[in-house]
């Protein structure tokens, strides 16, 4: 196979485009985990979820871009139903009680997503001005492809000056350590868990609905990328955002890259990093300045 | 010699909490080790015992060099330690966690297919330890119901009943009432006539009152060791912890 | 507490002849799904040494079902259809697999350790679907009939579906008094005592990472044992007996019954394989309700139904 510099730039691209709809459920899924100390199993199925609502939506409605607001509100209302009736009563059990109930929290929404959507693949449109191709640097790419990565990326800075310049944002950051600092400075911990875990789920859902034209909404897609998110957040280091960015690329790029050169085993090479992760620093790769 | 301990220094980060800290303990000795808070007094602990690695430094336990040895090893070597925060199974009975401990000293204490017989006398052993620490009407119940005082008595009967020849105790009075206090420097008494004692205390009444000698550290140095009397005599000591005994 | 006691005896004595007898007594189709229930129970109970005992939650479990299905079905293609044969060769490979990844996953805990045990099962299954040329990939591996007895002297093919509901008895039976020997022995509870504080079974004098890997290579025994009985009654091996979403069942089933009982994942695995049959015929959503008192579950009774049961007592 002749490798030429388009191949190149488009793999690039795609396991660019790869690495930021991760970086966007990774980021939700570490932010959750580093805020409320809860593995958020139920990830994946809510990332499906917002891209199944996206397709009703913009088939409802005619509008692709209301779909794609009106989903992640959605979602993040059942995030919100999700959080206040599940997790609350559970903060203070063992870790591992979080986990489980989430993982039953998905098993429920993947099979009501069966039950209203039925077990078929749905195509969502985009409009007219996003389709079909753009030529730059000697390759034609998909334009719509490149609206994913530009939205995504945007999204990606309007929550990285969310976190960065925020009074709530610095909360998020200080992470679960210190529940009486925060509450000393006036924020009320219980709101903001809720609030994290409800921009966390509106992420995941707006990334499946964003994403959802692209590969279509089909009924392996919360399963599929859950596991990914989650091998994502192991290397990157669980509740880091910076390591769930340079966790996300990576994969993002891994994954293309297998998928064009290596084949089936490229999988099981990226569980073979995570393990090596686990066993040598499970901290991840991004060493927390705190 | 039972413990030779040669110029031990350990940092976190670019704080270092023990420098240059050297001492030997004599069979039969009891040693308490007294300084301010934070003077590396656990980390001490946690560096002979093998719970986190020195930087440098050599330790000898009964002749040999155990210097970075896993907890599991120094322990069926003779060395026990009793922790500042209780560490033991809180949801297991008092009886069941001494238990445990005499378990570790049977050659059928791992064993999967053959259970213990009336023969290997554990019950008997578990409740002759619990008895001597003052624990016998309580062996039904669980650890994490026991009263403070109580708990912390656990914490050592635990360590005492790997039957050891080192026993490290940090800080056993802490958090203990006047009340609780003195019933526990009985039994550190009674045990410094049967095995050699290690004694992390603020307690300085106690700590005067059953040690052999007494070693001085702050800010991970030594800075004094001698006898009782000589350290309420030494100036320095005075000056930085015991102000004005 | 005689009562009580002769209560249980006769709960047991009904439970053995009602077991004994089913097959005389109910159609194929329930004989069929006792059948399972009982292999999965010789997988459940590995489980529950592992993460009901020792506390090491794994999401790997299914990844010895594999192992002893795909054992089986290669052991059957080289040389022998007998089934002792076959749970030799599993048990061996076991030991091994059992070892290498017992050894490298107790040195994490927690969710580490729920991500270390996914990590290797998944590159299992990975394996299992992509050497097309030795597993056959996605399509499988269809077994012969498997065989019982001594070769040469008097062999027959296990009859269906009565000789294997008591050769899956037997096995359960047997697995359970292991089981019941080893949680009781002073090895099992030095396996409670690290799941309640493992360092300070370190200070006590016992090596507790060997501890574990042995508490790990109990249940892969147990685990592939109920691989090569699984797939040889199915006559079929697939990468699906190697997906997580299998040991999600096996973590499912062991809480429902309540965890660390022996008994209790056993019943749970029986009563989600029966739920789980009649909700399918009546609906093909009845995961939604799997899921929900999965949920329930956790929020309110995450001892389980044991655990249910022995509060009342406690009442």
């Amino acid at each position: 196979m002749e490798i030429h510099f388009s191949t190149i730039l488009t793999s690039l691209l795609h396991g660019l485009i790869l690495g930021m709809v991760l970086v966007i459920v990774a980021g939700g899924l570490t932010i959750i985990f580093g805020m409320l100390d809860v593995l958020n199993f139920a990830h994946g199925s809510l990332y499906m979820l917002g891209g199944y609502l996206g397709f009703t939506l913009a088939t409802v409605t005619g509008s692709f871009w209301l779909a794609l607001i009106l989903a992640p509100i959605i979602v993040g209302f059942i995030g919100f139903l999700i959080e206040f009736f599940t997790l609350r009563p559970l903060y203070g059990r063992p870790p591992l009680h979080h986990l489980l109930l989430t993982f039953g929290i998905s098993l429920i929404i993947q099979n009501a997503i069966k039950f209203i959507w039925g077990n078929d693949i749905y195509t969502v449109s985009i409009p007219s001005f996003l389709s079909g191709p753009t030529r730059f640097l000697g390759i034609s790419y998909p334009t719509y492809h490149l609206f994913v990565l530009f939205f995504s990326l945007g999204i990606a800075i309007l929550i990285w000056l969310l976190i960065s310049k925020t009074r709530y944002g610095v909360a998020v950051r200080a992470g679960t350590e210190d529940i009486e600092t925060l509450e000393a400075n006036g924020i009320d911990s219980r709101k903001l868990f809720t609030a994290v875990f409800v921009i966390g789920t509106a992420l995941a859902a707006i990334a499946g609905a964003a994403i959802a034209p692209m590969r279509t909404v089909y009924p392996q897609m919360g399963i599929d990328i859950i596991i990914d998110a989650f091998i994502v957040v192991v290397i990157g280091g669980l509740g880091s955002i910076r390591g769930a960015v340079l966790g996300a690329l990576l994969l993002g790029q891994a994954v293309q890259f297998g998928a064009v050169f290596l084949t089936g085993f490229a999988d099981a090479a990226i569980y073979i990093v995570m393990a090596a992760i686990l066993l040598l620093k499970p901290s991840g790769l991004v060493a927390e300045t705190e | 010699m039972l413990l030779q301990v040669h110029n031990l220094n350990k940092s976190f980060g670019r704080l270092a909490v023990l420098s240059d800290v050297s001492f030997e303990v004599r069979e039969g000795e009891l040693k308490s080790i007294i300084g301010p808070n934070g003077a590396g007094k656990t980390t001490l602990f946690n560096v002979i015992t093998g719970r986190i690695p020195l930087d440098s430094g050599q330790i000898l336990f009964r002749g040999q060099d155990v210097t970075g040895a896993k907890p599991f090893v120094l322990s069926r070597m003779g060395m026990a330690r009793s922790f500042q925060i209780n560490n033991f199974f809180p949801n297991l009975s008092t009886l069941d966690n001494i238990q445990l401990a005499i378990q570790s000293r049977l050659k059928t204490g791992t064993s999967s297919w053959r259970h213990f017989t009336k023969g290997d006398g554990v019950e008997e052993k578990s409740l002759e330890v619990l008895d001597w620490i003052g624990l016998g009407e309580h062996r039904g119940e669980l650890a994490i119901n026991l009263s403070y005082g109580d708990q912390r008595k656990l914490e050592i009967g635990l360590a005492l009943g790997t039957d050891p020849s080192l026993l490290l105790l940090d800080e056993p009075t802490s958090g203990m009432s006047r009340y609780e206090s003195r019933s526990m420097i009985d039994l550190i008494e009674k045990l410094s006539r049967r095995v050699t004692i290690i004694l992390i205390e603020h307690d300085i009444e106690l700590v005067m009152k059953v040690s052999h000698s007494v070693l001085v550290v702050h800010y991970g140095q030594k800075i004094a060791e001698g006898t009782p009397q000589e350290i309420e005599r030494n100036g320095e000591v005075q000056r930085v912890y015991l102000g004005g005994l | 507490m005689v009562h009580g006691k002769n209560h249980l005896l006769i709960v047991m004595t009904g439970l053995a002849l009602f077991l004994l007898g089913a097959p005389a007594l109910f159609s194929d189709f329930y004989v069929d799904l006792v059948t399972k229930m009982m292999i999965f129970g010789i997988a459940l109970l590995g489980y529950d040494i592992i993460a009901g005992y020792t506390g090491l939650v794994s999401l790997g479990h299914a990844m010895f079902l594999g192992l002893g299905g795909y054992c089986a079905a290669f052991t059957m293609k080289a040389f022998s259809t007998n089934l002792f044969p076959l749970l030799g060769v599993a048990l061996v490979c076991a030991l091994i697999v059992g070892f290498i990844v017992g050894y490298f996953s107790i040195q994490t805990k927690g969710i580490f350790f729920v991500f270390l045990t996914l990590a290797f099962a998944q590159f299992f299954y990975l394996a299992a679907f992509n050497l097309t040329t030795i597993t056959g990939g996605d399509n499988g591996i269809t077994l012969p009939k498997v065989t019982i007895g001594i070769p040469n002297l008097w062999e027959t093919v296990v009859p269906r579906p009565q000789g294997f509901y008591y050769l899956a008895l037997g096995f359960l039976v047997l697995a359970y008094l292991l089981c019941r020997r080893v949680i009781s022995s002073p090895f099992g509870k030095l396996l409670v005592a690290i799941r309640e504080n493992e360092e300070r079974v370190g200070f006590l004098g016992f090596n507790a990472r060997w501890l574990k890997i042995k508490a790990f290579m109990i249940s892969a025994f147990l685990g592939v044992t109920a691989g090569v009985l699984f797939a040889t009654y199915q006559d079929f091996v697939s990468p699906g007996m190697l997906h997580w979403t299998l040991s999600g069942d096996f973590i499912m089933m062991s809480i429902l019954g309540g965890m660390g009982t022996l008994v209790g994942p056993v019943l749970g695995g029986a009563i989600l394989l029966y739920v789980g049959d009649l909700l399918s015929s009546l609906t093909e959503n009845w995961m939604i309700f799997i899921g929900s008192f999965f949920v329930l579950t956790i929020l309110f009774a995450p001892q389980g139904i044991l655990g249910l049961l022995y509060k009342m007592k406690g009442k």
